[in-house]
């Protein structure tokens, strides 16, 4: 009645021997082991995930917008590559963040695109995007029930300076979708192993997971050696509030506050949280170290390890970025294609232009499709985890030439676990708040919410 | 000289007339005229009450509205966009403003800012490892990268956040610095197995399990080892008949590797079910490694005056005499009652359950290396108003984060210790010293590389490309980026003036570069830089450098824009105004290729709300046509015909090369100073500058006047400031300290009403053209 692991697995590279709910989700037709996890831990059906990808620099409107006005559409070029999954996405039409509206570029759009907030014009001496994202503000509200509360994944490091030429904002800006509060980004991880590790290494369950959690043994253990460190640091950080001035206080709260979730994320991989397990292996082996020279391997394996983030239950909410805002991502990797994605968006209908910045959509529609695919074919006890989940895609300009914030390309993949009614499009009233999606994804999780961000209502016509 | 520059020309002409004339009768009424409908100055109440202000010396009363009033006007957020106000207007007054608050900037009185605390950046962090404990950490590997903030720099506190994922980093991080640091004797423990097996691992890697059994029988023998629950393989051995009546002499040894990370692991054998009367006698877990490198055995015995696996005789008490000596070094100042006893309390915890000595201090200095007061470069607060020097420590550290991103050494130490830093002849020799010390490169590279924004490089901006290969690879990326770095250095190194940074004839080259450059290569190496005059006059100073005319150029095709706006912002710190922002497309008649770059900029000169800021960016990029996308110089455009390097400024000046295009910016060279002044402080103060630092920018910079604009001089006079030296006491923002509910400065909530209003206003007009 045992479970073999290969011992492959183990003595590969640094792999080591780690705890037992991950060799449970790792083993091949696992059964949880005697005196482990037991029936009370688990839940009984899936839990709905939550996902947000991002891509900037618009599309282009005449290959992304089918032509008429019924439900029924014809695949249009961007969404070639997704024409296998029509039945399965939504194509939402018309949404758009009013606060884009006469404000300059990329920077004050894009930390808005998930909270329907304000971007202030400063010199990063303080941010203000005006209000949370919704992935973080469900983070907030259901991130106890799983190890990690959200995950953030992307493969562009944060920019540097002030874009004085275009609209004096903060560059930083650009590079974070997910806003803690309206002041505070949460940094993305775009390291492949690091971000594996995340789901992994940072799960110390206690050596036998039925043993009382208080045991004095236990609690002498060098995994809880992590929890005793911070308990210590929380009392020094506390007195340096009480003696800090109101600007220090900024920074010594956000310290605070880390310790705190850093702390309570450990206490919580202590207790045994109601996981959903799938019995399934999904074939992932630890990245190596560093960035991988080929972007196309960089997505590929940052968005594998967000597959296996919503797979393990390590997390339900999560959100990815195909390039940062104002991408300057160089794509002469690509056939035909020669100079970098936000040169390239402004083509001024020049045809060759043009032409290259489709390739460049298409190529990450194509990154799209193939997650979907993937977990399309994931099978959770009877649904797939696409079925299971909703997958919202898209970006916060229509024309990446022009700049044009209205219909924003938009598109929700899954069925919500029978929530959604897929393969239509919808479209909504004309400049429909994007944060009217947004109540209807935070109902779905469970969170009722009267309004968010500028909504003006619940969005009509999904399910 | 007769190169007199545009906007700055008319801000200069604005000053050099009387400013009270000025408010009188120019700024005053244009202001009434467009904005008193909202802001009626006869109005009790009411938002901004800017228009109150009777004559010239009531600016001074409310300032912080004023500059509000500059910055609103400048970013066409006011007046709203109905406004009659011409764009030139809006310009020139936001600019005499500014101007007029700048040189009235020392009529507030002393003022040395707030002290930020401020988090170690990556690059700090490193050197502080390196410097503190001996290793040299890769913190790009674990750390992510800081974003830059106010004042442009990775050292402003505003922006270094500390988010949870960020300090799972640092615990991490901390676990294997110490690791690295520190010899833990392997582990080698054997065990009975009558009981179940229980072992601290402290170290992640290759373990030999060793089991010893007896079986009457010759027999195959399984035995699944399991750890903490999990087989993670299994022992089996075939024992050969030698003769079947004879039993077994003595227990059978097996052997099986296993990886295992840290923490406490159970470990268990069993047999499979047909192994009859088998008895499992021991099992001895071995760790695989290696003997300590010398530098290990080096950082070890620094931090503990002990040879690897030699033992201290009482444990507990040269714990203490370690952090007491440690601990100072760490946090960076002396240390307070108590401080060591919460510290012993962690060495407590891992001595209780038996860890050897060595596993004690790292869990104690895992707690150092991410405590607050080594994370965070933290100043004490004074609550009361007023001017307070700093600690001598506190100096110590802003001096040697300033010039060497690490903490302070030893002789900045003993010196504070003796409390003799917060002396202007002390300290200025300490600049000199710090100054000569080849340390001193990463400052210089990390200014320059921020300042300009040459860092990227290479890298995100002007990146790698095939077709670019027999001139341009990585190694040249390289050079190019340390171009503005070298000459940063010799300026300051030698004393020399620092308006070389826009007239020096000279640059560092590698045989790579002078290839890049299109130059003789004769006499030059790839190894190492020389010092080259440049052949003729066409490149000097940083405008001519390869680095910044790439970055401020789009891909195949040079942008006069970019580089205007560049040289206007960054070389002289006048504010651009952002584009309107529902500027049409560019109509492109024609394949691109036939029209001249001027040609295709011709629609900023004919639209008189393009050409106010237009005017002021594009003559600057025309002088600059000579040099291509990548910075290579050209006789002849992408459409065949020769360069137009004319300019002509508003004021009717006229250049025809890039060396005319230099003596007109030279003429503005106090505006240059200023700027560059500005920066570096905000570098070394780590924050953004605020309206009574303009002070000190113009006493630094009237300094620098008198000694012909030295290097030395300028980073000295920032270290002698007043805001370096000193914090200003009293609460400017009230209490309240929660993240989200931040209060805001009077000025903020108005410039988020008016902010609001102004934008709302566009909605209601629709400004978004129907496609």
């Amino acid at each position: 009645m045992s479970r073999r692991i290969p011992r492959r697995t183990l003595l590969r590279g640094a792999g080591a021997a780690l705890a037992l709910p991950w060799l449970e989700t790792m083993a091949p037709g696992a059964k949880p082991a005697a005196g482990t996890a037991g029936k009370e831990d688990r839940l009984s059906e899936p839990p709905l995930r939550m996902a947000f990808m991002f891509l900037p620099n618009g599309v282009r409107p005449a290959q992304w917008t089918p032509k008429g006005d019924g439900e029924d559409y014809e695949i249009t070029h961007h969404l070639k590559p997704l024409a296998p999954f029509q039945q399965d996405f939504l194509l939402l039409e018309n949404l758009w963040n009013k606060n884009s509206v006469g404000r300059n570029g990329h920077w004050p759009k894009v930390p808005i695109w998930l909270s329907g907030g304000y971007v202030q014009r400063t010199t990063a001496d303080d941010l203000d995007t005006g209000a949370i994202s919704i992935d973080q503000l469900a983070a907030q509200k259901l991130g106890h029930l799983t190890r990690l509360p959200s995950i953030e994944l992307g493969h562009e490091p944060p920019r540097t300076g002030i874009d004085v030429a275009g609209g004096g904002f903060a560059r930083l800006y650009g590079s974070f979708i997910s806003w803690r509060d309206r002041h505070t980004p949460v940094p993305k991880e775009i390291v492949p192993q690091l971000a594996f590790d995340r789901l992994f290494r940072n799960n110390r369950s206690p050596v036998v997971s039925s043993v009382n959690p208080k045991d004095p043994s236990l609690l002498a253990a060098l995994q809880r050696d992590e929890t005793s460190v911070l308990d210590l640091v929380m009392e020094r950080a506390k007195d340096l509030k009480r003696a800090g001035s109101a600007s220090d206080r900024v920074r010594l709260d956000e310290y605070f506050e880390s310790v705190r979730s850093v702390e309570q994320r450990l206490e919580a991989t202590m207790r045994p949280q109601k996981r959903w397990i799938n019995e399934g292996k999904f074939p992932l082996e630890r990245p190596g170290a560093g960035i991988p020279q080929s972007h196309a391997e960089h997505v590929k394996l940052m968005l594998d390890i967000f597959i296996l983030a919503f797979w393990t239950d390590s997390t339900r909410i999560g959100t990815f970025m195909f390039g940062d805002a104002q991408s300057p991502m160089d794509y002469s990797f690509l056939e035909g294609v020669r100079g970098n994605f936000h040169g390239l968006s402004h083509h001024g209908h020049d045809v060759a232009t043009e032409t290259m910045y489709g390739k460049i959509i298409d190529w990450n529609i194509e990154q799209l499709a193939y997650f979907l695919g993937r977990i399309k074919g994931l099978d959770e006890g009877g649904s797939s985890l696409l079925d299971n989940s909703m997958i919202m895609f898209g970006g916060t300009l229509k024309d990446g030439n022009s700049h044009s914030v209205e219909d924003l390309p938009i598109l929700l993949a899954g069925k919500g676990k029978g929530t959604l009614r897929p393969g239509r499009r919808v479209r909504a009233p004309e400049h429909t708040p994007i944060c009217n999606l947004y109540v209807e994804m935070l109902r779905r999780m469970g969170l009722e919410e009267k309004s968010f961000g500028d909504s003006t209502g619940p969005l009509q016509g999904l399910a | 000289m007769r190169g007199c520059f545009v906007l700055l020309a008319m801000a200069a002409v604005g000053l050099a007339a009387d400013p009270a004339q000025e408010f009188t009768s120019n700024v005053k009424p244009l202001l009434l005229q467009n904005c008193a409908a909202c802001h009626n100055p006869a109005a009790a109440g009411g938002p901004a009450p800017f228009l109150k202000a009777a004559n010239v010396a009531d600016m001074d009363k409310s300032r912080g509205l004023w500059r509000n009033v500059a910055t609103q006007l400048r970013n066409r957020t006011m007046p709203p966009r109905d406004s009659k106000l011409a764009e030139e207007d809006r310009i020139r007054i936001a600019a005499w403003i500014e101007g007029q608050l700048r040189s009235t900037a020392c009529n507030t009185g002393d003022f040395a800012g707030p002290a930020v605390t401020r988090r170690l950046n990556r690059r700090e962090y490193h050197n502080t490892i390196r410097d503190l404990l001996g290793v040299d950490y890769e913190v790009t590997a674990i750390l992510p990268a800081d974003g830059t903030g106010g004042a442009g720099f990775d050292t402003n506190g505003e922006t270094l956040y500390i988010p949870a994922l960020l300090l799972e980093r640092y615990m991490e991080a901390a676990q294997q610095i110490l690791d690295r640091v520190i010899v833990t004797p392997p582990v080698n423990k054997t065990f009975d197995l009558q009981s179940p097996v229980s072992i601290p691992i402290y170290l992640e890697g290759p373990y030999d399990l060793t089991a010893s059994y007896e079986s009457p029988r010759e027999t195959e023998v399984r035995l699944a080892v399991k750890v903490d629950g999990a087989e993670v393989g299994s022992f089996a051995k075939y024992i050969r008949r030698i003769n079947s009546a004879r039993p077994i002499p003595g227990p059978a040894i097996v052997r099986m590797q296993v990886n295992l990370n840290r923490g406490t692991h159970t470990l268990s054998l069993e047999p499979a079910a047909t192994a009859e009367g088998l008895k499992l006698v021991s099992l001895t877990v071995s760790q695989r490694s290696e003997a300590p490198s010398p530098e290990k055995r080096a950082s070890h015995y620094r931090l503990f005056g002990l040879e690897p696996y030699e033992q201290p005789g009482q444990a507990r008490k040269a714990a203490q005499r370690m952090l007491e000596s440690f601990l100072p070094k760490a946090f960076r100042r002396p240390l307070q009652a108590g401080e060591v006893d919460r510290f012993l309390a962690m060495y407590d915890r891992a001595a209780g359950r038996g860890d050897p000595f060595e596993e004690r201090m790292k869990l104690v200095l895992r707690t150092v290396l991410v405590w607050p007061d080594f994370l965070f470069r933290i100043e004490s607060k004074h609550n009361e108003p007023g001017i307070y020097p700093l600690s001598q420590h506190e100096l110590a550290t802003r001096l040697s984060y300033f010039l060497w991103a690490t903490s302070p050494d030893e002789k900045l130490l003993r010196l504070a210790e003796d409390g003799r830093l917060q002396d202007a002849k002390v300290l200025t020799e300490q600049v000199d010293r710090m100054l000569d010390d080849p340390r001193s490169r990463k400052f210089y590279n990390s200014f320059m590389g921020q300042w300009l924004g040459t860092q990227d490089v290479g890298g995100r901006v002007v990146p790698l490309l095939t077709e670019l290969q027999s001139y341009y690879t990585p190694d040249t990326a390289a050079d190019l980026r340390a171009q503005p770095v070298l000459l940063l250095d010799r300026i300051v190194g030698e004393n020399r003036s620092l308006l070389e940074l826009l007239t020096a004839d000279y640059t560092h080259l590698t045989k790579r570069l002078a290839k890049f450059y299109q130059m003789d290569e004769k006499g030059l190496i790839d190894a190492e830089f020389r010092l080259v005059q440049w052949p003729d006059n066409k490149r000097a100073g940083l405008l001519g450098l390869g680095g910044v005319l790439a970055l401020t150029s789009r891909y195949k095709e040079t942008s006069p824009v970019l580089r205007g706006a560049w040289a206007l912002d960054t070389l002289l710190g006048t504010p651009v105004p952002p584009p309107p922002p529902d500027v049409p497309e560019l109509k492109n008649d024609g394949p691109a290729k036939k029209t001249s770059m001027r040609e295709k900029l011709a629609a900023h000169r004919a639209n008189p709300t393009c050409s106010a800021c237009h005017r002021l960016m594009d003559p600057i990029g025309f002088g600059l046509e000579n040099f291509d996308w990548m910075g290579r110089w050209r006789d002849k455009q992408d459409n065949g015909s020769p360069v137009d390097a004319d300019g002509e400024l508003p004021s009717g000046e006229k250049f025809t090369t890039p060396q005319e295009l230099r003596t007109a910016l030279m003429s503005r060279k106090s505006e240059f100073v200023g700027n560059l002044t500005a920066r570096m402080m905000g570098y070394a103060l780590g924050r953004s500058l605020q309206d009574g630092d303009d002070c000190t920018v113009q006493r630094i910079a009237q300094a620098l006047e008198k000694d012909g604009y030295r290097g030395r001089t300028l980073i000295r006079e920032i270290v002698l400031s007043l805001p370096f030296r000193n914090t200003q006491g009293g609460a400017s923002v009230q209490s309240e300290p929660t993240l989200s509910k931040r209060p805001l400065s009077i000025s903020e909530i108005n410039a988020r009403k008016q902010d609001a209003s102004s934008h709302n206003n566009l909605v209601k007009d629709k400004v978004v053209p129907k496609r």
